[in-house]
């Protein structure tokens, strides 16, 4: 039975209605937003008042914060002669399954290395990791779906740090796709802490050589800095107060910048509040994430908006922050109509595990657990029938 | 003949594709087509038999209409284009083969052995008349001399050199002895150097001497020198080459012929002169049907003086009856005698009349001061030749009314001479074969003549009695066909009418290929030998009729065509 | 062609007529569309094919970059020698050689997966071209979904340049000859080979 496309078109109706129904609203806290932007522009030590007072109140509060530029800077794209070397990383994993006739789990990180316009071959590298068997019976440190996430960000920092330290000269921009901020769940377990400190391990030795980290968001659907500017909205009401009832709820970050922004251009770099970051300052205030948005398109009529985290080490050096904007709007352009960093495209590339080679590796593992006389199970007929479909 | 001389290097000009017995067999030409001509001897090597045959025609093929169809040199390179054309557009010979001979394996090979062994000698291996084809693929090249002698022999005397073959200038030659057997002939429209060929078959045969030839020279061209119309050169006459063995006879009391003198004159008694003899005239004299009655009842009366009576009678002489007074026909009127015969008054007078044209030639007399017939059979019986020239009487009339004449004074003696030798041939001597030359045959030997004269007996049946005749003649079609298809030895020059040509094939095999062979002769020096005199039909380029000729028949060199000959041809 | 042979990539897969190899896109100016090239099997066995197709591949990341206004150098290198875009190169086998023994007969196995695939040496394209009576040519003829004229002519184009220097420069002649002997009966095919070849320029 296919889908019921009568069914589908009855909701989208109804939704789209709401929705037009709500755009007025919508529509004046936007205006909302960019008048509070525009208004406390200036009042930077104000608007950290006013987050320390709501992160009293609500220890789990997320907003941005500002740093020492205005919140409606704007910032060309600075002409670099040389770009520095761009180390991608990205990740692919096989999340273990009891549905598979062997229950496993790979992580496989690429790494591409390219030297930005010049008439050199990048170079490109995988690191491949199986977890199987003991690694997965581990009942104090279960190999979840999280874990391997976890753990597949990890390795992407860990072979930008080993890679950024072999380059003969710095600065060299080490990218990763996604924030640097890590909000995987379990977050209170001895091996989060235990991953997540050889996370920072890895963050702080990579900004001691020299080398920036940062991560890209596509598309970012963050609202940090309308989060920052709702504690200025209602000035006769306790931020706890404001921060609960979301006076400009609705209302995207890069919505804002997007009107602010021209082609090529980055916002202000903003620190953020909240738990985990505070625990990325707490074992090296260098480490605390910031971020900036970055105009990526190439038309004034299509912006198209970039968050790109990098650590408070990284954002307080203005040779570095320029190096990175020149570095990433050079990697989008090349991707025509679609801007994304090229490097990262090729490192995803790289990591990519595809189902052929899932099955490849399921037989090497089979193959080998026979031959040591090792009992291997069956797929699940559920999985053998969505394998067949 | 029994060695294979075989010679791999040799270049082959083609190979057997199809054909047929009947209709000749097609050749793929495997070399370019300006290399074989039309008219060529060529030779068929299949298997342990060798053909022999005449290219009698080329034609050009396509494997596929289109590659003839489409200029593809225009759109490929040269060199490219001319590998599809090898391939794809090619020519075809026609060769008609005549003769095959066993010729055995390679005398190299081990079946030579056994072969040579089953044919202990050579006879049984001679070339003889095709009775089956070559196989597919027999490869197929131009003649090489032992050919040539293989198949005409070796030039002497007798194989007389009369050309040479067009390609490859090997000289041909005709058996003379064989020439001579049959009765044949010699055609060419006008201009084509018929007389030459005529001259030059003459002076061989006077050189071979084994028969005498009786020329009747209507137009005084063969007893003495004379100048080639084209060229201007002296053409050497046979009496001023072979003297004492050629005699000229001129025709009538003190001809002179170009200006000499002949060894004798001829005259004619008028007592020679039979009935049949006119009646032969008739179309000539334009004669009524009334005349053979008239000349029946001049006979009756007077026997064999009846053309002198006649002669002496006077047409419409009228005297006055002495007893009535009315003019009646003179007594020797021919009204007179004719009324006296009981012939119709008009037609005895309407003959003689006509006769009269006869009656005023100088050359018939009534008593010639000797017997010149005789003299002339006599020279001939005894070895000599006669060239009977016609001096001033060069009219149809002459020449009709005296070669017929003696023609038949011959028949009579030579039958009488073989008669008696074959009765008594110790005490017989056998008669001398003769050749009777005629020019303008077809004046004689027209169908309406052709029964009335004594040449269709001769072509017909004469061998046996040692007379055949050669005719030159360049109207064949108009020669009675009976006479036509008993010739043996035919050489044809061009022949522009379609009609002659069919006339000069009649009665051969092959005729239909050998036709356009004929029609695209050149128009000089070349001719086409053919019938039964000749082992296969060939082109030649004939041989030049002048004192080079006479040195070579002479001994002096072999026959062959010098550089200076060579030349001549290349610049006139 | 260099004097050696050449390694320019694995076989892909293959039939009892032909195979595909893979090649890396770097790896390119070593084939040649018509170029000999030759397979060794196990046991002294060595199929010969000729090229007749060189194929690359596109994918979303190639057709993405050609909506960039230019594409930088290094992209290009990128693109080149690393991405696994692969380059299929298109073989129909045209003999094989075993004990020494060369035949224009199709081999008796097709190569294996992975099996390698080098070009052909001078020597080995004179040796294969030269012996017999071209009846590899049948190989090329049968196959109509080839630009047969093309490839006639890139094959004689190549052969013929190596027969020229080492002493058969009638090759190429005998090879048209036998060319126009096969193809006769089918006009419009032998015009457009023979247009091809007519195209060829040897030095």
């Amino acid at each position: 039975m296919p889908v019921n496309y009568l069914q589908i078109q009855g909701q989208i109706q109804a939704k789209c209605q709401q929705a037009s129904q709500n755009q007025q609203v919508y529509q004046d806290r936007l205006e909302q937003a960019v008048r509070l932007l525009r208004q406390y522009a200036a009042d930077l030590d104000d608007l950290r008042d006013r987050v320390n007072e709501a992160r009293q109140a609500d220890l789990s509060l997320r907003c941005a914060v500002p740093l020492t530029e205005r919140l409606d800077t704007v910032r060309d794209a600075p002409v670099i002669r040389e770009l520095p070397p761009l180390l991608a990383a990205d990740g692919s994993q096989v999340n273990p399954s009891r549905h598979d006739a062997v229950e496993f789990a790979v992580i496989n990180t690429g790494i591409f290395r390219i030297l930005p316009a010049t008439h050199l071959t990048p170079s490109e590298d995988a690191e491949t990791q199986l977890y199987l068997l003991d690694d997965l019976r581990n009942p104090d440190a279960p190999l979840t779906e999280e874990v391997v996430a976890l753990r597949r960000d990890l390795n992407e920092r860990r072979l930008l740090a080993e890679r950024a330290a072999r380059e003969p000269s710095q600065p060299v921009i080490t990218l990763t796709d996604g924030p640097l901020e890590l909000y995987r769940e379990p977050r209170n377990n001895s091996q989060f802490d235990h991953l997540l400190s050889e996370y920072l391990t890895v963050l702080q030795k990579t900004g001691r050589q020299g080398a920036v980290s940062a991560g890209y968001v596509d598309k970012p659907g963050s609202d940090l800095v309308v989060r920052l500017l709702e504690l200025t909205a209602e000035p006769r009401q306790p931020v706890q107060e404001t921060a609960r009832r979301r006076p400009l709820g609705g209302v995207l970050d890069r919505v804002i910048f997007a009107g602010l922004l021209a082609p090529g251009q980055r916002s202000a770099v903003f620190a953020i509040q909240s738990s985990m970051a505070e625990r990325f300052a707490v074992y090296d205030p260098a480490l605390q994430p910031c971020f900036f948005y970055l105009n990526v398109g190439n038309h004034p009529a299509r912006p198209w908006m970039a968050r790109v985290e990098i650590p408070r080490g990284v954002a307080e050096q203005t040779d570095l922050v320029d190096a990175l904007h020149a570095v990433l709007l050079q990697q989008c352009r090349q991707m025509g109509s679609k801007p994304y960093p090229y490097a990262l495209h090729r490192a995803h590339e790289i990591a990519l595990i595809t189902r052929l080679e899932k099955e490849q590796i399921e037989t090497m593992i089979a193959r080998a657990m026979r031959a040591m006389g090792l009992a291997v199970g069956e797929k699940s007929p559920k999985q053998y029938h969505k394998d067949n479909f | 003949m029994t060695n294979n001389p075989e010679n791999t290097s040799e270049k082959s000009l083609g190979y057997v594709v199809g054909g047929s017995l009947k209709d000749s067999l097609s050749v793929r030409l495997t070399v370019p087509p300006q290399e074989v001509k039309e008219g060529s001897f060529v030779v068929i090597e299949s298997g342990d038999w060798r053909f022999y045959g005449t290219v009698t025609d080329l034609q050009l093929g396509s494997t596929n209409p289109r590659f003839a169809d489409e200029q593809s040199e225009n759109r490929l390179p040269p060199e490219v284009a001319c590998l599809l054309h090898g391939q794809t557009l090619f020519t075809n010979l026609q060769v008609l083969p005549a003769l095959m001979q066993e010729v055995g394996p390679d005398p190299a090979s081990p079946e030579y052995e056994q072969w040579r062994s089953q044919h202990p000698d050579d006879s049984g291996l001679q070339p003889q008349p095709v009775k089956t084809v070559p196989a597919h693929h027999a490869l197929v090249r131009s003649a090489r001399a032992e050919d040539v002698a293989n198949i005409f022999g070796e030039p002497s005397q007798r194989n007389f050199v009369i050309g040479y073959t067009r390609e490859q200038n090997l000289p041909i030659p005709l058996d003379l002895e064989k020439f001579v057997q049959r009765s044949s002939g010699i055609f060419g429209a006008t201009g084509t150097g018929k007389s030459f060929l005529t001259r030059l078959l003459l002076a061989g045969l006077i050189e071979y001497n084994k028969a005498a030839t009786l020329v009747f020279d209507m137009h005084n061209e063969y007893a003495y020198d004379d100048i080639a119309s084209d060229t201007k050169e002296v053409i050497p006459g046979l009496k001023s080459k072979f003297n004492p063995r050629v005699r000229v006879v001129g025709l009538g009391a003190g001809a002179s012929i170009r200006g000499q003198s002949p060894d004798f004159n001829l005259t004619l008694a008028e007592s020679d002169i039979l009935p049949e003899d006119i009646e032969m005239l008739t179309r000539e004299l334009n004669l009524r049907e009334t005349t053979p009655a008239t000349l029946e009842a001049l006979w009756h009366d007077f026997g064999r003086t009846w053309f002198s009576e006649f002669k002496k009678m006077r047409n419409g002489a009228m005297e006055e009856d002495p007893i009535t007074g009315k003019k009646v026909p003179a007594t020797d009127s021919v009204a007179f005698w004719a009324n006296q015969a009981g012939v119709n008054v008009m037609a005895a007078e309407g003959l003689h009349q006509k006769l009269g044209r006869l009656f005023n030639k100088p050359y018939i007399v009534p008593n010639p001061p000797q017997d010149s017939l005789a003299e002339i059979i006599n020279l001939l019986a005894s070895g000599k030749h006669v060239i009977l020239s016609f001096g001033d009487h060069e009219t149809d009339l002459d020449y009709l009314l005296v070669t017929n004449l003696i023609t038949r004074r011959i028949r009579d003696e030579w039958e009488k001479r073989t008669n008696a030798y074959r009765s008594h041939p110790q005490k017989n001597p056998e008669p001398r074969p003769l050749v009777v030359v005629i020019e303008e045959a077809h004046k004689l030997l027209n169908r309406e003549m052709a029964a009335q004269t004594a040449f269709a007996t001769i072509a017909r049946e004469m061998r046996k009695y040692y007379v055949t005749l050669l005719i030159v003649d360049q109207r064949p079609s108009q020669i009675y066909d009976e006479v036509m298809s008993q010739l043996g030895t035919r050489v044809s020059a061009w022949l522009g009418d379609e009609a002659d040509i069919a006339a000069v094939l009649s009665g051969l095999a092959g005729r239909d290929a050998l036709r356009g062979m004929l029609a695209r002769l050149q128009p000089k020096e070349e001719a086409l030998l053919l019938g039964w005199g000749v082992s296969l039909p060939i082109v030649v380029r004939s041989r030049r009729y002048d004192q080079r000729f006479f040195e070579e028949l002479r001994g002096a060199s072999p026959p062959g065509r010098s550089a200076d000959d060579a030349i001549r041809e290349l610049f006139g | 062609m260099t004097n050696s042979s050449l390694h320019i990539g694995r076989l892909l897969r293959s039939t009892t007529s032909d195979c595909v190899i893979g090649c890396r896109a770097s790896e390119l100016n070593l084939p040649a569309f018509g170029g000999m090239v030759r397979i060794p099997l196990a046991e002294g066995t060595q199929i010969f094919g000729l090229i007749h197709n060189i194929q690359i591949e596109d994918d979303g990341l190639i057709r993405q970059l050609i909506t960039s206004d230019n594409v930088p150098p290094d992209v290009l290198l990128d693109n080149r020698n690393n991405r696994n875009v692969p380059v299929e190169i298109g073989v129909i086998f045209i003999g094989y050689q075993q004990d020494g023994v060369i035949s224009h007969l199709l081999p008796p196995r097709p190569p294996l997966s992975l099996d390698e695939i080098f070009t052909c040496t001078p020597q080995e394209v004179v040796a294969f071209t030269g012996n017999g009576r071209f009846g590899y040519l049948r190989h090329i003829l049968r196959r109509d979904d080839l630009p047969q004229a093309e490839l006639l002519a890139a094959h004689i184009q190549q052969a013929g340049q190596i027969h020229l220097t080492h002493g058969r420069p009638d090759w190429v002649e005998a090879v048209t000859r036998e060319l126009v002997t096969l193809l006769r009966d089918d006009y419009d095919r032998l015009m457009s080979v023979l247009s091809a070849i007519g195209d060829i320029n040897l030095s």
